[in-house]
């Protein structure tokens, strides 16, 4: 099992900006890579949340592969590698079985740095599924920073906000002891993209900002995302790297019932 | 209490507060009970207590360690010890006696004016009074935590919960619980944090920690019948002394190479004053009941304030902080599902 690949520069800063937003919610997880593409797919350690980030070898200028594997990684440490990118750097990753390190160099006329990065082992006894369905009966493309905003506002009032999908506006809501947030956004409106606005039903529920926060942070302000969500469902936040991929990042909603079936029984993967 | 004695052969694994949030645990009532009214005192080695000279060291800490474990979402049920079993008397004559005698020493300490010693013998003289259990239980209906009255063993009952999935784990600082079965035993759930070292000025930071059963008879290769059978030699609470010169290491061995105390007592010289047929039977079939309720409640702020404050002596800002803090955060973790949960 070995790699070569090979980023320029543009594409490296994708490749970090992706690794960024997952490692500030993920410090450890696996990089599968297939023939196709590299991937990464994880919960966050408390499962609420989770990352589908696929880069494919059309971002890479030189793709070699001779096997479908996975490393375990420390994302924090390889986000801090990728981040001292220089502006003149192509950026290669090899990986050799026999010594389990992956090998992050970055190349410039004349120059050369390099780190490596030790493979870790990572207990993962529930491993998110292959396919992930997630059911949306509300679903629209937003502009990055419009939603980042809407975040930052809702923030000052709770850890949490409501999402209200209506067939002709969406109302973005929460609310604390004594102070409220509201912001209303109609499908004609420059921040959504009309023909995008699709509402199957009436659809309503509350997620957390924190989460929603930590991924919008690393989105630059310019990008379009879709949001699709359910009532009392889970909310996904797509954000498409054109022909090159995507980063999906998907959480569970809150629920205002606490209580839980008093004849609930635990499961195996609850252990 | 219990087969203590048990932790010099397996050791547990350090777990974090959150890695237990939205888990139902089953509590030992009284072993944590005990725990409090030994740890809870004022300057003096004296229990804490009203003006009215009713105790409040344990209401004392099921407020403030609750809290604590309610803030982190874990789901408690507290389990209390029913009627004493015929096989446990010699235990609590046992247990009767060294109070006793903790009490004379108290009364000698006094009189020599050696508050040091005051203090580390009069955690051992106190006993749970009816009283005591009322205002407990009182208390944990209004912090919205169910309990439930065992018809024996408070441990087998727990353990019967856990290994019907009804409760996740078994919370108590004893080994028992694994000997009646429970998958998961958390110990020091309630003693976490940084703690005083008796009779000295040092800290240290206690962990909690998690001891899987299917683990522990991997790692040991025991059956869970044999576990039981080593324990019984080491000793319980159903035959205290065990056998005279046979510690955790020693029943080990024995049990190891002979499998069963019918094969130990055979082949190796030692004497077992023991019913310990008995004894097992008490461990695979304890008696238990099926009849319990297991709705968690909302915490009652009002209603605390009104029992302890009003009736108790407790300091109401004080109160009303942490359980206002504490329902803002149960609730906010309870709320928040898991994705996973979506999936299946």
């Amino acid at each position: 099992m070995s790699f070569d690949l090979q980023l320029d520069n543009e594409n490296s800063k994708i490749l970090a900006s992706n690794i960024s937003i997952i490692s500030s919610i993920v410090s450890e997880c696996f990089l599968s890579i297939n023939k196709d593409s590299i991937q990464i797919k994880t919960f966050d350690p408390t499962r609420i949340s989770m990352f589908d980030f696929v880069l494919k070898k059309e971002a890479f200028q030189e793709f070699k592969v001779d096997n479908s594997f996975s490393l375990g990684l420390n994302l924090e440490t390889f986000n801090n590698m990728l981040k001292t990118a220089k502006k003149d750097e192509v950026l290669n990753l090899n990986f050799d079985e026999r010594e389990q390190r992956l090998r992050i160099v970055f190349k410039a006329k004349n120059r050369e740095r390099s780190f490596t990065l030790k493979m870790i082992d990572i207990k993962d006894d529930n491993p998110p599924p292959d396919k992930v369905k997630i059911l949306r009966t509300a679903q629209f493309n937003i502009d990055a920073s419009f939603f980042q905003q809407v975040l930052k506002d809702s923030m000052m009032i709770s850890d949490h906000f409501k999402i209200h999908a209506f067939p002709d506006k969406v109302i973005f809501s929460c609310s604390s002891f004594s102070n409220e947030m509201e912001t209303v956004v109609g499908p004609e409106s420059e921040e959504i993209e009309t023909e995008s606005f699709e509402i199957i039903e009436e659809s309503e529920s509350s997620y957390s900002l924190e989460f929603l926060n930590n991924f919008m942070k690393g989105i630059r302000s310019s990008e379009t995302l879709t949001i699709g969500f359910a009532t009392n469902k889970p909310i996904i936040l797509e954000y498409n790297l054109e022909n090159k991929g995507y980063l999906h990042y998907m959480l569970a909603p809150r629920i205002e019932s606490v209580a839980d079936e008093e004849d609930y029984e635990y499961d195996d993967e609850d252990y | 209490m219990g087969v203590k004695k048990i932790s010099d052969l397996i050791k547990g694994e350090p777990i974090e507060l959150s890695d237990l949030s939205r888990k139902r645990l089953a509590v030992d009532a009284y072993n944590i009970l005990y725990q409090f009214l030994a740890s809870i005192r004022g300057m003096d080695g004296s229990l804490l207590k009203n003006i009215d000279g009713m105790v409040t060291s344990h209401l004392s800490g099921l407020l403030y360690r609750n809290a604590r474990l309610l803030q982190h979402g874990i789901k408690l049920v507290y389990v209390f010890d029913g009627k004493p079993s015929e096989l446990k008397k010699e235990e609590i004559r046992r247990r009767v006696k060294l109070k006793e005698k903790a009490r004379e020493e108290l009364e000698e300490a006094r009189e020599r004016g050696d508050m040091e010693r005051v203090r580390t013998v009069a955690q051992r003289t106190v006993s749970l009074t009816e009283d005591m259990l009322k205002d407990a239980k009182h208390l944990l209906r209004l912090m919205g935590i169910p309990y439930i009255e065992a018809p024996q063993e408070g441990e087998a009952q727990a353990a019967y919960l856990a290994q019907h999935r009804k409760v996740w784990g078994v919370a108590s600082q004893d080994f028992d619980s694994l000997l009646f079965g429970a998958p998961i035993l958390i110990r020091n759930l309630t003693l976490s944090g940084r703690r005083k070292l008796p009779r000295s000025n040092r800290y240290i930071t206690v962990n909690v920690e998690i001891y899987r059963r299917e683990n522990l008879l991997k790692e040991l290769n025991l059956t869970p019948d044999q576990l039981i059978d080593m324990a019984i030699l080491i000793g319980t609470d159903f035959n205290p002394d065990g056998v005279k010169g046979v510690g955790p290491k020693t029943a080990y061995k024995y049990i190891q190479q002979y499998g069963t105390i019918e094969k130990v007592l055979e082949n190796v010289n030692i004497e077992l004053n023991a019913d310990y047929e008995e004894i097992r039977e008490v461990f695979r079939n304890p008696v238990i009941t099926e009849d319990y309720d297991l709705s968690f409640g909302e915490i009652d702020i009002e209603g605390i304030v009104e029992f302890l404050c009003e009736q108790r002596g407790f300091d109401e800002a004080r109160v009303r902080n942490v359980l206002s803090k504490t329902k803002e955060e149960q609730k906010s973790i309870l709320q928040q599902k898991r994705l996973d949960s979506f999936f299946s």
